[in-house]
């Protein structure tokens, strides 16, 4: 319920402010991004290096919706996918950072997050065009923090390397002055990257949702563990537990 | 063209009500023909049942096409439907929900079904503030009773009061309550809130052909083993097994063909698929299509006796437009971090809720909002979603450390819904708009809408309570709570819209007598939301059943006693 921030409006307008530099509309390789995070009130961030940063150009949004009657027993996608090899390279490695493999589970690219985060900002609905309108443009932009850095693209450097562009972007109360305008695009590459990794089937066993298994007779309740958790914690504020009757 | 069937009766819409009614029509031996503005839609093949979020596009997230999410039974519908607009007045906020299938509402509701106490039905009596119905709790009671026997509802007789008791053997057993729900119990009951089993249109038990709930399958999505009640898979097979019901669908009503004797004639509608317009004849026709198409049916239907609109002597169809009071909270509970998995999925909606406990209080005039307010809650290890990306902003950084900060926050968090009742004004209801047509050129509902204070009041109440109850769980106290005008949900939001043709017992302030039959046109019935007097915090789609089953006893008596 209150788990869905959305970018806060406010966010974004200070990252244009930040990021306001006519040199960089023709720094960064995505004009039609560029003019559609124009539009959107986002502009991808001035380039800090001479080097300019270049993923190449996403294809048009193209196919339809899938409208207000499509068959939800056999679920498909009714447009294409948009993002650049280049594109998608930088996704992988950025969303591999968010969600590397652990010994719970896999990497979000292992398990293809990047082509899920291509489908999604790659809808024809408004809520996705507004994504894509922060994603594309982040793209570049860390691209080009990376280049600034590291003299080299995202994708290529090391997992070290990346990692300490994250530390100044991406701890809360740790972002670098300098590196603050690309703060609304981590959050909602981070969410994205999340919410698409944790709804897999990995993902799913890994957070430990136990449910959608068809259960013949009554429901069984809590787990004894669970009730026990629970029985713990009302004693500690002076609760009782009600009866389980 | 194929020849009409043979029909007595017409009924309009084959959602709670208009299932109801050709059920008990066609039991009783009336040829029924019934007309569904939506698609056919069949529950047993079209429900994705299992499929998990990963198999939908967009992970399942909900689209301007489909609000609820991608598997939401809902067919071209929702607050918009394509090619069907309606206006709204200056000022207003208003959202009409619609579904355009067979079974209409019924497919994707929540399930939630308490029954009106006798307080609710008495509402001037007892506050001075709207109108009575024509009915009492005691006339509504048996029939209380064999629908909630016939559709299969859990839930428990805890004796509450204005808050009756089931017949014996009625309800079935409620499932279990789930962690979120125990702590909430545990601190309402500190708190002297009551907290008791909700009561939902789903089974926990198998009943004729329908099986018991299997607790796995978001109920919105429909249901195909038919424990989450619905029309389509109950009362329209039903019906149709007695060779008596004929449905067509794709049709939609826009005019009641009145005859110079002043009664029905039949009526008027558009076959989507060919955009011809059809004539059926009938002896008797039913509304049924949902408050607001209801009062637009009649009002499209115009003639020379009656200006205003068929059955509208009264000028009271459109009016007295009521929604749900509504609002909502969440909190989270630190204690709940990382807290022992097991499957809590359960029979998906509410197992646990809390009905209005401040009778007595209201009767003293020690509360500044006039009417009552439920709550339904919960919280839980529900199957991920996009939303999980949430615990990414709560968290922030990166890596390892961030996915083990989703394990901590998942389950962690606990979602209260303020149900509340409003009572009818002046400035909410809906008219023809006088220039806007849809595409089938038939003009279209303005809504009007306005809360007063006795909504703002109820609003601040909850929102007061529920900070109270957080902090008694233990859970996070949220700072930022939005004034009541902000929180209020708009009209139309909780999707309970009733009331724009009222029964009553003054053919002069109301529209059907206490068997929604039109107090001007007597074979023209009304088996929807739109004829309750009230808008009880109790959701409406039982009483909505409940009645069409006692107006349709009296209308099969008339038809047999030959008054009609």
């Amino acid at each position: 319920m209150v788990l869905h921030k959305k970018i806060d409006r406010r966010t974004t307008i200070k990252w244009v402010m930040s990021g306001v530099a006519a040199s960089a509309m023709t720094a960064c390789g995505d004009r039609k991004e560029t003019k559609a995070a124009l539009d959107d009130g986002i502009i991808p961030a001035r380039p800090i290096s001479k080097h300019r940063a270049s993923l190449g150009q996403a294809a048009d949004i193209s196919g339809t919706p899938y409208g207000t009657d499509p068959d939800l027993m056999q679920p498909a996608n009714t447009w294409s996918r948009t993002m650049t090899e280049k594109q998608l390279a930088v996704t992988a490695a950025l969303a591999d950072m968010f969600v590397p493999e652990d010994e719970h589970s896999p990497s979000a690219s292992a398990v293809g997050v990047p082509d899920f985060l291509d489908e999604w900002i790659s809808a024809p609905y408004e809520g996705q065009q507004r994504d894509r309108a922060i994603i594309l443009p982040g793209l570049t932009w860390i691209e080009q923090v990376s280049i600034g850095r590291f003299g080299k693209g995202f994708a290529t450097i090391s997992e070290a390397e990346r990692a300490s562009i994250l530390d100044d972007v991406a701890v809360y109360g740790q972002e670098k002055e300098e590196l603050k305008e690309g703060a609304a695009f981590i959050r909602r590459f981070r969410s994205l990257t999340m919410g698409a990794f944790f709804s897999t089937p990995e993902g799913m066993a890994d957070i430990g949702y136990r449910g959608n298994q068809p259960t013949a007779g009554p429901y069984p309740g809590p787990s004894q563990e669970a009730l026990d958790h629970l029985e713990a914690h009302l004693r500690s504020i002076g609760l009782k537990m009600p009866s389980l009757g | 063209m194929q020849a009409e069937p043979e029909h007595d009766v017409v009924v309009i819409g084959s959602g709670a009500g208009g299932g109801m009614a050709a059920y008990v029509l066609t039991k009783a031996g009336v040829k029924v023909l019934m007309l569904e503005a939506g698609r056919n839609y069949d529950p047993l093949t079209e429900t994705p049942m299992l499929h998990t979020n990963h198999q939908a596009p967009l992970r399942g997230a909900g689209t301007k096409d489909k609000v609820f999410g991608y598997y939401d039974a809902t067919v071209d519908g929702g607050w918009e439907v394509p090619g069907e607009p309606y206006s709204r007045g200056e000022g207003s906020e208003f959202y009409w929900y619609r579904s355009r299938m067979l079974g209409g509402r019924t497919n994707h509701w929540a399930r939630n079904s308490f029954r009106m106490g006798p307080y609710d039905f008495k509402p001037r009596s007892r506050d001075g503030l709207g109108v009575d119905w024509p009915v009492t709790y005691e006339d509504i009671a048996p029939y209380y009773d064999k629908t909630e026997a016939l559709v299969g509802v859990y839930g428990r007789n805890d004796g509450l009061e204005n808050h009756p008791n089931s017949g014996p053997g009625v309800l079935h057993d409620p499932p279990k309550a789930r962690i979120p729900e125990l702590l909430i119990q545990a601190a309402a009951t500190d708190m002297g809130i009551p907290c008791v089993p909700a009561r939902r249109a789903v089974m926990t038990r198998d009943l004729d052909q329908r099986k018991a709930c299997y607790y796995a399958s978001a109920c919105g999505r429909g249901c195909a083993i038919g424990a989450a009640f619905q029309t389509t898979t109950s009362f329209l097979p039903w019906a149709r097994a007695t060779g008596n019901l004929t449905i067509t669908t794709d049709a939609m009503v826009h005019e009641i063909e009145m005859g110079e004797d002043g009664k029905a004639k039949g009526v008027w509608y558009i076959e989507k698929k060919s955009g011809e317009h059809k004539f059926v004849p009938a002896r008797i026709v039913i509304l049924a299509a949902s408050a607001g198409e209801t009062a637009r049916i009649m009002l499209n239907s115009k003639n020379a006796q009656a200006p205003d609109g068929v059955g509208n002597s009264s000028g009271q169809v459109g009016r007295n437009l009521m929604d749900t009071v509504g609002a909502s909270m969440g909190a989270r509970i630190p204690a709940f971090e990382n807290r022992p998995r097991y499957n809590e999925d359960g029979a998906m909606g509410i197992h646990m809720y809390i009905p209005f406990w401040l009778y007595p209080e209201q009767a003293a005039g020690k509360l500044d909002f006039p009417r009552g307010y439920h709550y339904e809650m919960g919280g839980g290890f529900s199957q991920p979603d996009m939303g999980v990306g949430g615990y990414g902003d709560m968290a922030g950084g990166y890596g390892a450390k961030l996915k083990e900060e989703a394990r901590r926050y998942y389950g962690s968090y606990v979602w209260f819904a303020q149900r509340g009742e409003m009572i009818p004004n002046e400035h909410c209801y809906a008219e023809i708009d006088p220039e806007l047509k849809d595409n089938y050129g038939i003009p279209v509902l303005k809504f009007h809408y306005k809360h007063t204070e006795h909504e703002l009041n109820q609003v601040a109440h909850f929102q007061k309570t529920t900070l109270e109850l957080i902090d008694r769980m233990g859970g996070e106290v949220p700072t930022n709570v939005p004034s009541p005008k902000d929180a209020i949900a708009p009209g139309g939001w909780i999707i309970h819209e009733v009331g724009t043709a009222r029964m009553g017992d003054d053919p002069g302030s109301s529209v059907t007598n206490e068997f929604g039959q039109s107090w001007d046109v007597d074979n023209l019935f009304l088996m929807d939301g739109a004829i309750f007097a009230s808008k009880a915090h109790k959701n409406p789609t039982l009483t909505i059943m409940a009645l069409a089953w006692r107006n349709t006893d009296y209308l099969v008596e008339q038809m047999q006693q030959g008054a009609l």
